[in-house]
C-alpha cells in the first residue's frame, strides 16, 4: 500500500509534465468556448446566438422527439427547408450553416448534401434515399437533441489521443530512469526490489493513467452538460455516429454508446500504460524510449490500417484470394489487430466492428496486457540494463 | 551467523570473462577486496548481492542457493554499489524512507533507524536537504547509510571510501570495524591503506581470478624477502626503476633517493631487506 504511493509520488514529481494534463483540460475549455461563441441557429425567422441558440435548438427538437419517421423528416423539411451554407455578401468561401439543428441534421444525414455541397431538391431522391435516409428509418432511430453528445464524442477522442502522449511521457521513466540514474543497483538488492516494488511501480503507473483519464473525461462531461444540458442522452447514438448505425443490433442509445466508448478508451489508456512500461523496462535512455514509443503509438497503427490493410485488401481483390478462407482470415486478423491498437481504441473504433470481433479484441487485449506486464517484470528483474 | 560460499562462480560479458572460477567462503569478519581497475571486483560483488546472476557456479548462503532464497536472502543484505544512484529531487530523509519501505523495515521502526544510520555517517543535520545539493562525498555517505538501514547480516560495500575526506574516512573505518564483529562485511577498494587498517581477511583479484587471500600478516609473510630498500643516486635510481617494480621513491638529502623495490633476488649489493606491506603485495601481484 505505502510502496505504490511512493512510486506514484516519484512519477508525479515532474512539475513541467504535470502541467500537460492541465493543458489538455484548458484545451477542452477553449474548444468549447470557441464552439459556443460561434453557434447560431435560425428558427421560423428568428436568429439565436451562443448559449441561447443551443437552448432554442433544444426546445425545438422536443417537437420531434421519439421514434424518427418519414413523416417527421418531411415536416422538418416543409417547415425549415434544407440547410445550406450562408454566403455573406462578397464572400467566396462558405460561411456558417443555415437553419437549425433539425434541418441541418436532416440535410446532412438523409441527403447527399455533404458530398455535393448543393442543397437537394427533394427528400426522397432514388438511390441517395435508399443508401442514406432509409437506414435511419430501418434502424428505428430515436430522434433527440444530440448536438452536445456528438461534440463530446469527438472531443473526447481527441483528448484521449493527447492524454496517451502525456501518459507515455509520464510513465516512460518508471523503469528506464532507474537504469539511467543507476538506482536500479540499490533497488534490486532490497527485499521488495525484485518483487513487490515492481508491481508497485506498475500499479502506480496504471493508477496514474486511469486517474488522468477519468479526470479529463469528467471534466469534458461537466463542460458538455453545462453547455448543452443532459437532454438527448436517451436518443439514438446513430444520430451522430455512423458506426453505431452500422451495428447489427438495433441502434443503441447515447448512454449505451457512452458506456461502450468509455470502455474502449479506458482500454486504450491501460494498454498504452502496459506497453510503455514494457518499452521502459527495455531501454536505458528515457528520451529515445519515448521517441520509439510515440512512433509505435500512433503512426504504426495508422500505417498498419491505412496502408498495409488497404494494400492487402486491394491485392486480394485483384488476385481473387479474398475468396479463399485464409484470404479473408488474414484480413480479419489484421483488422482485429488494428482495432486493438491504442490509436484505434482511442477512437473507439471497436464500436463499429462485428460482435464476435469484440470478444476476440477483449481476449487479445487481456493477453497482450498480461504478457507485457510479465515481460516487463522479467526484463527489469534480470538486471541486464545495469552498466 | 551467516556463511556465504562461492562455488566456482563465473561471469562473462559478451564472451569476455569478467570473473572466472571464484571459490571462497565468507564468515564473520571484514573482507577486503583488492584489485586493479577491471579486475572484476564490482562484477563479483554484484553477483554476491544477486543483482547479477552468475553464468557458472552458485552462491550459497547457509547451504542454500541464494537464487532460490529470493527476498529472504535480500533481507540480510546491505549493498552500496560502486555507482550509487539517487533521485535528485528527493531529500535525504525521503530517500531513506523510500529505501526503508523497500527493505521492509517496519514502519514504526523506520524513523529511528534512519536517524541512527544518518548519525553514523554524520549527516543527521542535512536530513532535509535535497540530494541534488549534496557533494559527492555526502552522496557516498548517504549510500553507506542506506546500506545499513536494515541492520544487515551481510554488508557489501563497493569502494565505500571513494570521495570521503580523511575525517569521514576514519569515522567510516571505526564503525565498520565495529560492524564486522558480528556480521560479514565485504568491501572493495583501491585505497590500500583502508583495507590494511580494517580488513581481517584480504582477497586479491587479478583478471577475474583470486590470486591471493589471507589475513594481513599471512599475506605479508609470503612477501618476506621480496621487498628491498636501497639508497641510490638519481641516475641509478632511474635505472632501477626500469629494471624492477619500484613501490616507492623518496628524495633524501644530498640528491640521493631511497628506492623501495620488489624483487625475488637481491637487486643490488647494498640493498637491505624491508618489511613488506600490503601495498607491496598488491603491486607484486599486479605486475606479474
Ligand atoms: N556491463 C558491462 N558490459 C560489458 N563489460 C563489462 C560490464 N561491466 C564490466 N565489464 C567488464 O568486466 C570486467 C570487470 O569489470 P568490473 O567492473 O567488475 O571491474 P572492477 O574490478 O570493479 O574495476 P574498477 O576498479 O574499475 O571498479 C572489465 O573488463 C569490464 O570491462
Ligand atoms: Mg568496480
Amino acid at each position: 500500500m505505502r510502496l505504490w504511493k511512493m512510486e506514484l509520488y516519484k512519477i508525479l514529481r515532474r512539475p513541467v509534465l504535470n502541467f500537460g494534463l492541465f493543458l489538455i483540460m484548458v484545451f477542452q475549455c477553449f474548444i468549447f468556448w470557441m464552439d459556443v461563441s460561434g453557434k447560431q441557429t435560425e428558427i421560423d425567422g428568428n436568429i439565436y446566438k451562443g448559449i441561447s441558440a443551443i437552448q432554442a435548438d433544444r426546445a425545438l427538437t422536443e417537437d420531434y422527439e421519439g421514434l424518427f419517421t418519414l413523416n417527421k423528416a418531411e415536416q422538418i423539411v416543409e417547415r425549415f427547408g434544407f440547410s445550406g451554407y450562408k454566403m455573406e455578401r462578397g464572400q467566396k468561401v462558405p460561411g456558417i450553416r443555415e437553419g437549425n439543428f433539425c434541418s441541418q441534421w436532416v440535410t446532412d444525414n438523409l441527403t447527399d448534401f455533404n458530398d455535393t455541397g448543393t442543397k437537394p431538391a427533394a427528400l426522397k431522391e432514388g438511390e441517395v434515399w435508399k443508401e442514406r435516409g432509409q437506414q435511419y428509418l430501418d434502424k428505428k432511430i430515436q430522434f433527440g437533441y444530440t448536438e452536445g453528445w456528438a461534440y463530446f464524442h469527438s472531443l473526447w477522442s481527441w483528448s484521449v489521443l493527447f492524454l496517451n502522449v502525456w501518459v507515455v511521457l509520464m510513465v516512460m521513466p518508471v523503469f528506464s530512469e532507474e537504469y539511467s540514474r543507476k538506482t536500479v543497483n540499490v533497488l534490486l538488492a532490497t527485499v521488495h526490489g525484485k518483487g513487490k516494488d515492481i508491481w508497485a511501480k506498475m500499479w502506480a503507473a496504471l493508477v496514474l493513467g486511469i486517474a488522468a483519464f477519468l479526470v479529463i473525461t469528467f471534466w469534458l462531461l461537466i463542460l458538455t452538460v453545462a453547455v448543452y444540458g443532459a437532454t438527448g442522452i436517451d436518443a439514438s447514438a446513430g444520430m451522430f455516429d455512423y458506426r453505431a448505425l452500422a451495428m447489427e443490433s438495433e441502434s443503441i442509445t447515447v448512454l449505451e454508446h457512452l458506456l461502450q466508448t468509455f470502455g474502449a478508451k479506458l482500454a486504450a489508456v491501460c494498454l498504452n500504460v502496459c506497453m510503455t512500461l514494457l518499452f521502459s523496462s527495455k531501454c536505458r535512455n528515457t528520451a529515445s524510449a519515448v521517441v520509439l514509443r510515440l512512433v509505435s503509438l500512433y503512426p504504426f497503427a495508422w500505417v498498419l490500417n491505412e496502408v498495409v490493410y488497404s494494400l492487402l485488401l486491394d491485392m486480394m481483390y485483384d488476385s481473387g484470394m479474398i475468396h479463399y478462407l485464409w484470404g479473408w482470415i488474414t484480413l480479419d486478423i489484421l483488422g482485429i489487430i488494428c482495432s486493438s491498437t491504442t490509436y484505434y481504441l482511442s477512437w473507439s473504433a471497436v464500436i463499429g466492428v462485428p460482435q464476435n470481433w469484440k470478444i476476440i479484441v477483449k481476449i487479445l487485449l487481456f493477453v497482450v496486457m498480461s504478457a507485457s506486464i510479465w515481460r516487463t517484470a522479467v526484463n527489469y528483474r534480470k538486471g541486464n540494463k545495469i552498466s | 551467523m551467516p556463511e556465504l560460499r562461492l562455488e566456482h562462480i563465473g561471469k562473462s560479458y559478451r564472451g569476455l570473462p569478467a570473473v572466472t572460477e571464484m571459490e571462497y567462503v565468507f564468515q564473520r569478519g571484514i573482507y577486503g577486496l583488492l584489485g586493479a581497475n577491471g579486475a572484476g571486483k564490482t562484477t563479483l560483488l554484484r553477483m554476491i548481492v544477486g543483482v547479477l546472476q552468475p553464468d557458472f557456479g552458485r552462491i550459497l548462503c547457509n547451504q542454500q542457493d541464494i537464487s532460490h532464497m529470493g527476498g529472504e536472502y535480500r533481507r540480510m543484505l546491505g549493498y552500496l554499489p560502486q555507482e550509487f544512484g539517487y533521485y535528485p529531487n528527493f531529500t535525504i530523509h525521503r530517500y531513506m524512507k523510500y529505501l526503508a519501505e523497500l527493505k521492509a523495515v517496519p514502519p514504526e521502526l523506520a524513523e529511528e533507524r534512519i536517524d541512527e544510520t544518518l548519525n553514523k555517517v554524520g549527516l543527521e543535520h542535512q536530513k532535509r536537504q535535497r540530494m541534488k545539493n549534496l557533494s559527492g562525498g555526502m552522496i557516498r555517505r548517504v549510500g553507506i547509510a542506506q546500506a545499513l538501514l536494515n541492520d544487515p547480516d551481510i554488508l557489501v560495500l563497493d569502494e565505500p571510501t571513494a570521495g570521503l575526506d580523511p575525517r569521514e574516512r576514519i569515522r567510516f573505518r571505526n564503525f565498520v570495524s565495529e560492524l564486522g564483529r558480528e556480521r560479514i562485511v565485504i568491501l572493495s577498494s583501491h585505497i590500500v591503506s583502508d583495507i590494511e587498517y580494517i580488513a581481517d581477511e584480504i582477497l586479491l583479484m587479478r583478471a577475474g581470478k583470486q590470486v591471493e587471500s589471507g589475513s594481513l600478516p599471512q599475506v605479508c609473510r609470503k612477501m618476506q624477502g621480496k621487498v628491498w630498500e636501497c639508497l641510490e643516486s638519481m641516475e641509478s635510481a632511474r635505472r632501477l626503476n626500469q629494471q624492477f617494480v619500484v613501490s616507492n621513491m623518496k628524495n633524501m638529502e644530498e640528491g640521493n633517493v631511497c628506492v623501495r623495490l620488489l624483487s625475488d633476488r637481491k637487486p643490488v649489493e647494498h640493498a637491505v631487506m624491508a618489511e613488506p606491506g600490503l601495498e607491496d603485495v598488491f603491486l607484486y601481484h599486479m605486475m606479474q
